[in-house]
């Protein structure tokens, strides 16, 4: 995932100094210091991720940021206030670990009431609910009560209405708990959609890959202090080594591109294997199918496109058309639903050079994960299902390395 | 489709605009196809005769029941009653009436409850009316008759309200959601049903034997009394339930997360509570209210009909007069006025008794609060004596302020109760009456009850005064009692109509519901930092303590610590807490007037609005101290558990 540069240079969205928070008994006796003198920033229009184990103090520190905690001891500021600033609240959107829900209430009730706290006029609150509604998949059950609603429902619900109000800030924690892969797929979507938009994320989860898909930083807690932090590229990009991907090669290809390495560079072939498809990507896949085959299901529907308050679309759209009709130019045609692209892949690595010699062009690919580095690096051994007389014959030529888009050689 | 589904989708149904405007157009076309058949109907010469004598029947029944009025309360009364039933002719009545009934379907229809009204209609047809058919089962469907009435007023009143809190304004949202919430969790449902069935069924506990005005009464104390205390104890649960339950639940964070201040949330919560227990009071008072007419409508002892007397016209039956005058009615009372005792006498008198201690005992020293004792102990002792009457001896009491009672020229009501000491209080003494030149009457009257006596107006001179001669006795005849006899000082009064009791009624109402705003306000503010079983214990007790503060305040006056048999530490403990604790809430004692409005006692606008305001700024303050202790709560911490 490619770091992005903060859209601004203003003052950070949260800024924790030496942030303690040290949790008492009626005694006032220390009983567990949950965040221990952690300094932190989220930036304006990035995508922030807290990850840790249970109990490393990740939630203590987002309701640090709520208010709904006070700190024992350092600095903290959001938007540039006191966490227990009432007015900051009207920029903050949030989603708890859990659902927590007025249950007596139905899906459209939830959310007008909601908004309703944010003094959202009745037009723009009722166009906000049934965009949202849409939005998160739950406009056929609009009317059943929340305690109806099976996990996952109550998580898209609660998604929603921490987008009511079309925060600045959004914090999530646990976004996807609870949620099928499409669903998954949807917030994930949704992030990096908003991000987009310039939206400051704060994304906590124990789903690593989702985490690892969307955030631009992240901090690792541990014991209530930091014990990581930066870009995913920074963070995990081994960069000893380089990730070749390339069209089935048979034993004896690779064979002779391991030749090939040895001679050019003194690097040997480590390991060699077929890339696998991502069980998220063919659960997706068979959904997608199934849903063009018109399947029944009496589950939760497909999530529509992004709501168009959040997109920016609805005063853009509004605008071009009535230009048109100024113009006497025909209103164009409804447009497209809109879908975040996937996850861009991730960055080509060091080496450039020594592949640009051996490929042809490189094609997009999603990231594979890296196989860990256990001990020292293994002899160089034969695939067993590699076809040797093809590496081979790449071995035959010492020539001088071929130019960037020239085939390959066989 | 399961039962609930179905009434779900109908429920959701009747909330869509094409459903109301097509209700609407339904409801138009059968009033104007209603009133349409009236008249035809009137005009057919058959109908037209039945109908006239049905009407010029109802006409005399009504000159009746205004003549009684007439008698009884006054002209002005009866002319509003002769305004009320004989309004006009049969055809523009019942066309008056057709078009009120498609005007409140129009509402309902717009409120969102058509559906549920049918329904409610459709079981008091099924259910309810043939139960009503037969005598054997007639007081089950007069009780479900009753509880459907109650139903549809609740659900309207609640629909109404919720529509009015429909503003995005974040108290109004979280009041609204407060009303959501009590009728769709089961712990204010169980009190709802509870009133509306205790409110249906309480007649039939009525025993007709008694005389009516009896009945009256005691439907108006437990009515009210008892709504009064089924709305309380709803109140100090759901109160406490919607704010502790949230923190519990944490489903308060998704609301403190959002841009509404600590104040906001609690003041809106109140609201809320305030709403429900306005629209439960406002059904069950107007059920009380209605029930009390209907009671009041039936024949009383000694009637044939109601108002209607076996004596003949101008011989009202006893129990009506004292039904339509001492209790549907407002009085206002006046004591008997006390000796002004002289100050410079009294000094001298304590002076007296002081020096008369100091010569039985030197070691007296005689501090200012002793002589300040001595000086309370004469003046009660002066005051005792005062309403003594010996044997064959007559005391003369003087009455004032009853000028209005005068111009309303009714007849007033000498109230009294008489003690002898240790007499057998079911002996019968004898107490003779001398009022002016008009009055001259002896009364045998069992010790320690409560007795009344009329008065004609005319006893009241010019300047508002009356005098009574009460004697010990009667000395036309010469029959004396064995032993003096003391005239309660608290009962012993003249009442007076100086209102009526409708806004009585409303009146009481108002203090009711501004006491139940206060036992919501405290349930909310201790549910800001307790558990819900703890809240619920402060705050009942709090209930208890202040409606019982009055007699609490009374009786710690004889609960002393300095007893002849030594100091008692128990008491003095006990009066370290209970003294304040009552005295703080004696003003919240002094606003019980259930029992007056049983009595037919002014409650005037001035004591109601004193009272009123002071549990409203009661309130407030008990809101604020939760404020103040909210507004520092880290809520992510305590779960109530």
């Amino acid at each position: 995932m490619p770091s992005r540069a903060p859209s601004s240079l203003d003052a950070p969205v949260v800024a924790a100094q030496g942030l303690t928070k040290v949790f008492r008994d009626f005694w006032m006796r220390s009983r567990a210091r949950a965040v221990d003198n952690i300094d932190l920033q989220v930036r304006r229009g990035e995508i922030f991720g807290l990850l840790g184990p249970n109990g490393s103090g990740k939630s203590t520190t987002i309701k640090l940021i709520l208010g709904l905690l006070h700190k024992t001891g350092g600095r903290l500021a959001v938007f540039g206030k006191n966490p227990s600033d009432v007015s900051i609240k009207r920029r903050i959107g949030y989603l708890p670990e859990e659902s927590y829900l007025y249950p007596f209430l139905d899906a459209r009730e939830t959310l007008d009431y909601y908004a309703k706290l944010f003094q959202i006029d009745h037009g723009a609150r009722k166009r906000r609910i049934d965009e949202l509604l849409d939005m998160v998949g739950l406009a056929a059950v609009q009317r059943r009560q929340v305690r109806e609603y099976s996990k996952g429902m109550q998580r898209r619900i609660g998604i929603a209405q921490a987008l009511i109000n079309d925060p600045e800030f959004l914090i999530l924690d646990e976004p996807t708990t609870g949620l099928d892969p499409i669903g998954a797929r949807q917030v994930k979507d949704l992030i990096l959609d908003l991000g987009k938009r310039g939206k400051t994320i704060l994304l906590s989860s124990h789903q690593l890959s989702d985490v690892e898909d969307c955030v631009d930083r992240l901090v690792i807690l541990y014991g209530g202090k930091i014990r990581a932090e930066g870009t995913c590229d920074e963070l995990l990009t081994a960069g000893d080594k380089t990730v070749i991907e390339t069209d089935a090669l048979d034993v004896s290809e690779v064979e002779a591109l391991d030749r090939f390495l040895t001679e050019r560079t003194g690097h040997v072939v480590h390991r060699v294997s077929k890339p696998r498809q991502r069980l998220e990507d063919l659960f997706l896949d068979i959904v997608d199918r199934a849903r063009t085959d018109r399947v029944e299901t009496s589950g939760a529907q497909a999530g529509g496109p992004t709501a168009a308050f959040l997109r920016g679309a609805e005063s853009a759209d509004a605008d071009a058309l009535i230009q048109r009709l100024v113009e006497g130019e025909p209103a164009p045609s409804a447009p497209e639903p809109e879908r975040a692209a996937p996850a861009p892949a991730r960055p080509a690595g060091p080496d450039e050079g020594v592949i640009d010699d051996l490929l042809e062009s490189a094609k997009p690919a999603r990231p594979e994960p890296l196989a860990p580095a256990k001990g020292p690096a293994a002899p160089p051994k034969r695939s067993e299902n590699v076809d040797l007389s093809v590496i081979d014959s790449l071995t035959k030529d010492d020539g001088p390395p071929p130019s960037p888009g020239a085939e390959p050689r066989r | 489709m399961k039962p609930a589904e179905w009434l779900s989708r109908l429920n959701r149904l009747q909330q869509t605009r094409p459903f109301k405007i097509v209700a609407s157009f339904v409801i138009v076309a059968l009033v104007a196809a209603g009133i349409g058949t009236w008249i035809i109907l009137t005009r057919a010469p058959d109908t037209a005769e039945a109908i006239q004598a049905g009407a010029e029947a109802a006409a005399e029944h009504q000159e009746a029941l205004a003549e009684a009025q007439a008698m009884m309360r006054g002209e002005e009364e009866a002319r509003g009653l002769r305004q009320l039933l004989g309004a006009s002719s049969p055809t523009v009545s019942v066309s008056v009436a057709i078009a009120g009934v498609g005007l409140v379907a129009l509402i309902v229809t717009w409120l969102g409850l058509a559906l549920t009204y049918l329904g409610l209609a459709l079981i008091a047809a099924v259910v309810a009316a043939p139960l009503y058919a037969f005598d054997a089962t007639r007081v089950w469907g007069e009780t479900i008759l009753g509880a459907i009435a109650l139903t549809a007023s609740f659900t309207a009143l609640l629909q109404a309200l919720r529509a009015a809190l429909g503003y995005g304004h974040p108290v109004f949202a979280i009041a609204r959601n407060t009303l959501s919430e009590a009728v769709r969790m089961k712990i204010s449902l169980v009190f709802i049903i509870l009133l509306i069935f205790f409110l249906a069924g309480l007649p039939f506990f009525l025993d007709d034997d008694q005389p009516l005005r009896y009945r009256v009464q005691i439907f108006l104390q437990y009515g009210i009394g008892g709504s009064f205390w089924v709305l309380a104890l709803l109140t100090v649960f759901f109160s406490i339930a919607t704010v502790a339950f949230e923190q519990r639940d944490k489903v308060i964070w998704q609301t403190v997360t959002k841009p509404v201040p600590a104040w906001q949330y609690l003041l809106g919560k109140w609201l809320g509570v305030v709403a429900l227990n306005g629209a439960l009071l406002a059904v069950t008072g107007a059920g009380v209210f209605l029930f009390t007419q209907r009671l009041r409508f039936e024949p009383a002892m000694g009637e044939l009909k109601a108002f209607v007397s076996e004596a003949g016209p101008s011989s009202p039956s006893l129990d009506r007069v004292l039904l339509e005058s001492q209790v549907l009615t407002a009085r206002a009372a006046s004591p008997f006025v006390r000796p002004v005792i002289d100050p410079t006498v009294l000094d001298g008198a304590v002076e007296d008794e002081v020096r008369r201690i100091k010569t039985q005992d030197p070691n007296w020293v005689g501090t200012a609060r002793d002589r300040e004792l001595l000086r309370e102990a004469m003046v009660e002792t002066a005051m005792l004596q005062y309403r003594t009457i010996g044997v064959g001896v007559g005391q003369q009491f003087t009455f004032e302020g009853l000028q209005r009672a005068r111009e309303g020229g009714r007849p007033v009501t000498l109230r009294y109760k008489i003690n002898a000491g240790a007499d057998n209080p079911s002996t019968l003494y004898r107490v003779f009456f001398v009022v002016g030149d008009a009055v001259r009457a002896e009364r045998q009257v069992t010790l320690n009850t409560t007795q009344t006596f009329e008065l004609p107006s005319e006893v009241i001179s010019e300047d508002g005064t009356v005098t009574v001669e009460v004697w010990n006795g009667n000395p036309m005849t010469g029959d004396f009692n064995p032993r003096p006899l003391t005239i309660s000082p608290d009962e012993f009064e003249i009442l007076y109509v100086a209102g009526g009791y409708e806004l009585n009624y409303l009146r009481i109402l108002l203090i009711v519901w501004m006491k139940l705003a206060f036992i919501g306000a405290v349930g909310i503010a201790a549910s800001t930092f307790l558990s819900f079983p703890v809240a619920c214990l402060v705050t009942m007790g709090v209930l208890f303590v202040a409606e019982a503060s009055g007699y609490l305040v009374e009786s710690l006056d004889w609960y002393v610590a300095d007893t002849k048999e030594g100091f008692d530490y128990v008491a003095f403990i006990s009066r370290l807490i209970a003294v304040p604790v009552s005295y703080a809430f004696a003003w919240y004692g002094d606003l019980d007037l259930a029992g007056s409005l049983a009595d037919g006692r002014l409650i005037g606008w001035a004591p109601t609005l004193r009272g009123a305001g002071l549990l409203l700024l009661a309130s407030i303050f008990i809101l604020g101290v939760g404020w103040a202790i909210f507004r520092k709560r880290e809520l992510a911490l305590y779960s109530g558990k």
